[in-house]
């Protein structure tokens, strides 16, 4: 019973309209931010980098991804890969005395 | 007429002014958001103002192209009624209950249309029950079962879970049914 209440309460809420708004309304947010434009500090290097964070995050894993591929397809065509190259190295440096 | 997008390029390009035409355009789309939340014109206004400067200062963030202005915006407004409903909880006793008269009730006991007076009670009685509701609960019953959108429209606005939409939902009836209970019976 309370239910179908608590419906006709929000059917007749939804009818409700807004009242308008004053005619200077747009003037009047436009002040603020007039002068909080006014107000702002240049923008430093620490923003700029703030700003573009996300672009060089994604950049950045976009340039390893391609390094992997890169270097699994050398090492698919052309023999041993980065991982064997770097084992030989370290073999050859660590018992050069012996 | 230059669309929103062009708009803000130009306001990203310096031209401060044409951020006067935007609150033109959206002004009424943001006031129709916020009325469910605060009644009084005033305070309407603040907030409104409150949707646009944060908007404002926000601007660089928003993606042009990637989803349109409104959308956005309509976020905006969502979070600052939230955060006017805690602020609003916080000031205990604030809502109260104006007189409503003994025939109050009787118009939710009918079937015809609720006319304009009814519509101001139904209001004025939904801000009083409501007052049981979290914050978070208030938003998501208004934006469901007022303003009329859809679960995953609620997601969107709130950035809230599906899951979590629906529960505040369900806790914020359950509730509201009990509220209206203990109001008609104080009032018989």
């Amino acid at each position: 019973m309370s239910d179908a209440r608590l419906k006709r309460l929000f059917s007749a809420a939804r009818r409700a309209q807004p009242e308008a708004l004053p005619e200077d309304f747009p003037a009047r947010v436009m002040a603020t931010v007039r002068r909080e434009a006014g107000a702002q500090p240049a923008r430093t290097v620490l923003d700029e980098l703030d700003r573009l964070f996300p672009r060089l995050a994604w950049t950045a894993v976009l340039v390893m991804a391609l390094c992997l591929a890169g270097d699994l397809g050398h090492s698919l065509v052309a023999g041993p890969d980065l991982a064997d190259g770097a084992t030989q190295w370290l073999e050859q440096w660590l018992f050069a005395g012996s | 007429m230059s669309d929103d997008n062009e708009l803000l390029a130009r306001i990203r390009a310096g031209s401060i002014d044409d951020f006067a035409e935007l609150v033109r355009r959206h002004q009424q789309q943001v006031c129709a958001i916020l009325h469910h939340y605060e009644h009084d014109p005033q305070r309407q206004e603040e907030l409104a103002q409150d949707t646009f400067l944060k908007a404002w200062r926000s601007l660089d963030r928003f993606e042009i192209g990637r989803a349109p202005f409104q959308h956005w915006l309509s976020r905006i407004a969502v979070r600052v009624a939230l955060d006017h409903l805690r602020r609003r909880r916080r000031r205990a006793g604030e809502v109260a209950l104006a007189d409503l008269g003994r025939d109050a009730l009787d118009w939710l006991r009918r079937d015809d249309e609720p006319g304009e007076r009814e519509v101001r009670q139904a209001g004025e009685l939904l801000d009083h029950l409501m007052a049981v509701l979290s914050p978070a609960e208030r938003l998501v019953i208004t934006l469901m079962e007022i303003q009329g959108h859809s679960v995953k429209e609620v997601c969107a606005l709130t950035g809230s879970s599906g899951v979590a939409v629906r529960v505040r939902a369900l806790r914020a009836r359950v509730k509201l049914r009990q509220a209206l209970c203990r109001w008609e019976r104080k009032e018989a």
